[in-house]
């Protein structure tokens, strides 16, 4: 496989965190215009500057990225819109990047934004794929619960993992949302004990194995570093991303995601290694995933991650690997798309020292890793991207 | 409740097989996923499998299932190639070999069912299935 050209030259900057709800009224149209008038804000620029949207949405419809254009008053010159769910935000990253540096585009907004009324999810899962609504939803109608149950039973069965590990996930992500101010299950401590009595969703999974579907937006700006440093804004720049999608489909459970098809080139592209990472944002849909991610981007073997979470803090301030610091979606909520963007934002906090009470002290690199699209058995879309903090770029 | 699972009639397992090739594709689709060919054709295949996994359901978003809750699915490895997600007989186990039937439920969805192919004291296959509804699998 050929080296991907680098990434040099290109920042991140600006992260938006907007209007969490568990229940809202507003489209999502709304969500993400209202995160593009935060990202102009932040930045201290023009509405006209934009001249790129990459946008992610699984409510949009009937509107697209292009009908935004109108609805916002804009000409643009690049657009994206990412159908990735819980990678759309590093893919997004991936080819926002690609835009800047070969000059199809100046300022690119990169914004993830859904909304959630009573019974919205229930319709979205209802009618996700083809596949899905043929073959996974008339069993049960669980919604994603069905194959992550499946998906969680068989790795325990497989290596023993107990539900205190999961346990470890979410009640330390919960420690960490209650210094995160965004997060909505923020106010809510979670013990131990309250993760191992709460009621079985679809066994072996419980309800804080779950995520609390809500509303939200996400966001950020691609543009070079040339520009963000004249226009004075602390940045972030990456060193390697990568994305695979259906990878070892022959599986007949998904014990791995994509991430080993691409893992080593990854850290090869970006010249440092785990040690290296000072936090790491894992897809949380449910608290296996992201050990299949702790796994799979090689932070410990196939397998060994229950023994990984026993011996390693995950909290922010824990000494540990810091993972998930604002409390990911099992705290802050799933914010439809939105959701394959939090981890990419909350981390471009952090590399920016702009967290709040959730800083990790000297944070310089991060790891961000995006997982989704369960079209029947399986997430289909698995992505990485390994971030710096941009004083530290020479 | 209504579902399409597009599954041709309820009896013996009938899965999509390529003329051109021979893969047998499940989920339902519109070309082989291994040649591409369209030439697809609904036809009788072997309904052996193995259970992979399996689930029981506590909670479901469509008021239909909440009222026969708690519900199995498993994860099945049928012999003839596709993973199947199934309506599971109550007591089936990982590992346990089931055949797999289509079955019609009270709304007359077309649904695949396992059952295990050597039933025990533990499989009370009759009570399963009148309390899911679902019309008695001839083989």
């Amino acid at each position: 496989m050929s080296q991907a050209a680098s990434y040099q030259g290109v920042a991140l900057v600006c992260p938006v965190t907007y209007g969490y709800a568990k229940t809202s009224e507003q489209t999502a149209n709304w969500f993400i215009g209202s995160v593009l008038r935060e990202l102009i804000a932040s930045a201290g620029i023009n509405k006209q500057d934009i001249d790129g949207m990459a946008v992610s949405s699984f409510g949009l419809a009937p509107d697209s990225v292009s009908f935004l254009t109108q609805h916002y008053d804009m000409s643009c010159r690049w657009l994206e819109q990412l159908p990735f769910g819980g990678t759309a935000g590093v893919i997004a990253l991936r080819r926002a990047a690609r835009a800047v540096q070969c000059g199809d585009a100046n300022i690119v907004a990169c914004i993830g934004g859904d909304t959630a009324e009573k019974g919205s999810f229930r319709e979205l899962a209802a009618d996700f794929s083809r596949f899905s609504n043929a073959a996974s939803y008339p069993y049960g109608s669980a919604g994603p619960n069905l194959p992550f149950a499946l998906i969680t039973q068989r790795y325990m069965d497989e290596y023993g993992a107990t539900r205190e590990d999961f346990g470890q996930i979410a009640v330390s992500q919960r420690y960490n949302a209650q210094h995160f101010s965004g997060a909505l299950l923020g106010d809510k401590a979670l013990t131990m004990d309250d993760y191992l009595t709460a009621r079985t969703i679809s066994s072996p999974l419980h309800l804080y194995d779950c995520v609390m579907p809500c509303a939200g937006g996400e966001g950020f700006l691609v543009m070079s570093t040339d520009q963000a440093a004249s226009l004075k804004l602390p940045y972030v720049t990456m060193l390697a991303a990568d994305e695979r999608h259906n990878a070892f489909g022959e599986d007949p459970i998904q014990l791995r995601g994509g991430w080993p098809a691409f893992r080593d080139k990854l850290y090869a592209e970006a010249g440092i290694g785990t040690n290296d990472i000072d936090l790491l944002q894992t897809y949380d849909d449910y608290p296996m995933i992201s050990m299949l991610q702790l796994e799979g981007l090689g932070f410990c073997e196939p397998g060994s991650a229950p023994q990984f979470v026993r011996d390693t803090p995950l909290t922010f301030d824990g000494g540990g690997l810091p993972h998930n610091t604002s409390g990911g979606q099992l705290s802050c909520g799933q914010a439809g798309s939105a959701a394959g963007f939090l981890g990419l934002v909350e981390s471009l906090r952090q590399l920016t020292h702009t967290a709040g009470d959730n800083q990790v002290a000297n944070a310089r690199h991060a790891m961000v890793s995006g997982y989704g699209m369960i079209n029947y058995d399986r997430g289909l879309c698995s992505a990485a991207a390994i971030l710096r903090a941009g004083d530290a770029q020479s | 409740m209504i579902f399409d699972t597009r599954l041709p009639s309820s009896g013996a397992l009938q899965l999509q097989q390529c003329i051109d090739c021979g893969h047998v594709n499940y989920p339902p689709r519109e070309l082989c996923g291994a040649c591409l060919s369209d030439q697809l054709l609904w036809q009788k295949v072997d309904d052996s499998g193995t259970i992979l996994t399996h689930s029981e359901l506590q909670y479901s978003l469509e008021p239909g299932y909440a009222e026969r809750l708690p519900l199995t699915i498993s994860s099945i490895q049928l012999d003839c190639g596709p993973i199947a997600l199934a309506h599971t007989a109550s007591g089936c186990k990982t590992g346990e070999r089931v055949s797999v039937k289509i079955v019609r439920d009270a709304d007359n969805n077309r649904l695949l069912a396992a059952i295990p192919q050597q039933p025990n004291a533990s499989h009370d296959i009759g009570a399963w299935l009148e309390t899911m509804g679902f019309q008695e699998i001839r083989s």
